[in-house]
């Protein structure tokens, strides 16, 4: 016969779904008391800040059109989710192993997908609060400089989230994979700063546009800003001996892109739940 | 027997082939306390992280309330308040925001865990830093905060790992006042330590374990009874001279006796606790003033070095 709590505690027990937003709830109260919020904060304040005021500063005419002054914003914002994907994202899953904190979570009556999907909730929406500000300053500022708006900063938004959605899920299956949050943090980092744009530099030369990568695809986020939307085009160098090396200047399909950026961000989500799940709670 | 929690056939070899647990059978009868003994290496703290869904299992089976941790580990744990080795708290919340956290992903109402927090902060002797963030927090409160969140949702069972394990002398005795205080509750308790003065003064049930196997489990007055050994350590208002020595060796049971200071003294004794009594009155009629004379923990040392040994 059981007692009057054993069935108390499992009919209150929420569903799963709840669960997830209670994970993501507590998660990101983490990110806004973290000083890593507060840092990258800083860090858009100062970008803006020298995009605001270096032109003015130097004396240098800035564009009447609300879409060119405002891509100069827009071209940090790959960087920024970069940044943001790592700070909030690249160690989401170890620091539960390596911190112990583990130790508390996992023995409650809850799953782990619901821990790993209320953790990357929570780190999508650091992301989208740190983008929101970013670009409604943008915004902003290109209002007051040029007197116009423009709607391609919405799109260009759009797309960084769903970018960001992506960087972030990369950065959860790295989590899951590592042991230690330093490592994780910095393959994060260089994976999506450097390794894949790096790649995404070298097919060109053997004329293979790239596609596939998703940081070439986050490039959206800019070329979007520009009117008309630019296509690839091939540029001949001379080598110097007569010989002309040609090389492809490629620029991402939108929604190529985007179905290539929600590839990346399930596939990577799955697999990293996957290993989340597996992982074992050892000393 | 039937228990709120019964571990069967239970094995678990990690990769590298190292079994830490060998087809472990053990239920834990409703409202017990019991501790499970065993030293470094034997499987205990294997044995907890499977039965709160951290491991995973080779082969065998864990039953919470009768159901299965292996395949419903979420309703099995519903009723689970569990510490298990040192946790580490998030250093972003405050004690009472900790329990909200944990308390709403069991499905507790803001209320209820403020009132219940409120309670158990007072318990662990935390209310006054119930506001404070735990990053700040020494290891024997972050210890107490564990307890208090295993207590939150009135758990009908409970599975401790060396709850006192790596706390100072305070801390250990601050943790053993809130574990006493268990007893008075409805609960069925599971918890594993090394220590075998705690068990003795904590648990009412006892296993002991070792390389993964049981060697012997039930209440810990009849695994105490069993041993003959006993060690009694005596004060006395005067000091136990050579000239009693002789006398000392001719009582019963008395098998070994060494001064321990200048008013004690240690004997080693094989005899129930009849002649426990009549070893006092001896003592006494010696013309020993005695101020106390009491059995210390070892008991369940003897009981324990013996079946490690016999275990190799």
């Amino acid at each position: 016969m059981e007692s009057t709590n054993v069935i108390n505690n499992r009919q209150r027990l929420p569903s799963d779904i709840v669960q997830v937003f209670t994970v993501a709830r507590y998660d990101a109260l983490k990110h806004l008391r973290s000083k890593r919020l507060l840092g990258l904060l800083v860090l858009e304040a100062l970008l803006i800040g020298l995009m605001f005021g270096l032109p003015i500063a130097l004396g240098n005419d800035t564009s009447d059109d609300p879409a060119t002054y405002m891509s100069g914003y827009v071209s940090w914002v790959e960087i920024l989710v970069v940044i943001g994907a790592t700070m909030f994202a690249g160690d989401a899953i170890v620091s539960e192993f390596q911190s112990r904190t583990g130790y508390l979570l996992f023995p409650n009556p809850v799953k782990r997908s619901s821990i790993f999907m209320g953790k990357y909730i929570s780190t999508l929406g650091i992301i989208v609060l740190m983008l929101v500000v970013y670009y409604g300053i943008s915004a902003v500022l290109t209002f007051a400089m040029t007197g116009g708006s423009t709607f391609l900063w919405v799109y260009s938004m759009l797309f960084a989230f769903a970018y960001g959605a992506a960087a972030a899920a990369l950065g959860f299956l790295i989590s899951a994979v590592f042991k230690g949050a330093t490592g994780s943090l910095v393959l994060t980092f260089f994976t999506l700063l450097m390794i894949l744009p790096m790649i995404a530099g070298i097919l060109p030369i053997g004329e293979i546009k790239p596609w596939f990568i998703v940081t070439f695809c986050g490039s959206v986020i800019s070329a979007i800003m520009t009117k008309p939307y630019p296509t690839d085009y091939m540029q001949s160098f001379d080598m110097g001996n007569g010989d002309l090396m040609t090389y492809w200047s490629y620029y991402p399909e939108i929604w190529l892109s985007l179905a290539v950026i929600a590839v990346y961000a399930v596939v990577s989500l799955v697999l990293g739940l996957y290993l989340f799940k597996r992982r074992e709670m050892v000393s | 027997m039937d228990g709120p929690i019964r571990i069967q056939g239970l094995t678990k070899v990690y990769a590298g082939g190292f079994r830490a647990v060998d087809n472990l059978d053990l239920t834990v009868p409703k409202r017990a306390f019991m501790g499970f003994l065993g030293p470094n290496g034997a499987g205990k703290t294997t044995t907890i992280k499977i039965a709160t869904n951290m491991l995973s299992v080779t082969s065998g089976e864990i039953f919470i309330n009768d159901i299965s941790v292996m395949k419903d580990p979420k309703t099995a744990l519903a009723d689970v308040g569990a510490v298990v080795e040192t946790p580490e708290f998030y250093p972003y919340l405050t004690p009472m925001e900790t329990l909200q956290y944990l308390g709403a992903l069991r499905g507790m109402t803001a209320t209820e865990i403020t009132n219940r927090g409120r309670d158990l902060l007072d318990m662990v002797k935390l209310t006054e830093w119930k506001e404070q963030r735990v990053g700040k927090f020494s290891k024997g409160m972050k210890q107490r905060l564990a307890i208090a969140q295993a207590l939150l949702p009135e758990p009908s069972v409970i599975i401790l790992d060396e709850p006192t394990s790596g706390l100072d002398p305070r801390g250990m005795v601050e943790v053993r006042d809130i574990l006493k205080q268990l007893h008075t509750m409805d609960v069925t308790v599971l918890m594993s330590s090394h220590l075998l003065n705690e068990v003795q003064e904590v648990c009412t049930d006892v296993t002991l374990i070792n390389r993964g196997k049981m060697l012997r489990s039930g209440s810990v007055a009849s695994l105490i009874n069993e041993v003959q050994a006993r060690k009694i350590d005596v004060r006395t208002l005067n000091p136990l001279t050579q000239d009693k020595f002789p006398a000392m060796r001719t009582i019963p049971g008395v098998t070994n006796f060494y001064v321990t200071g200048d008013q004690s003294f240690t004997v080693d004794f094989e005899g129930e606790e009849p002649a426990q009594a009549a070893l006092l009155a001896q003592l006494q009629s010696m013309g020993l003033k005695v101020v106390s004379f009491k059995e210390s923990g070892l008991a369940l040392e003897s009981l324990y070095m013996s079946l490690i040994m016999d275990s190799r």
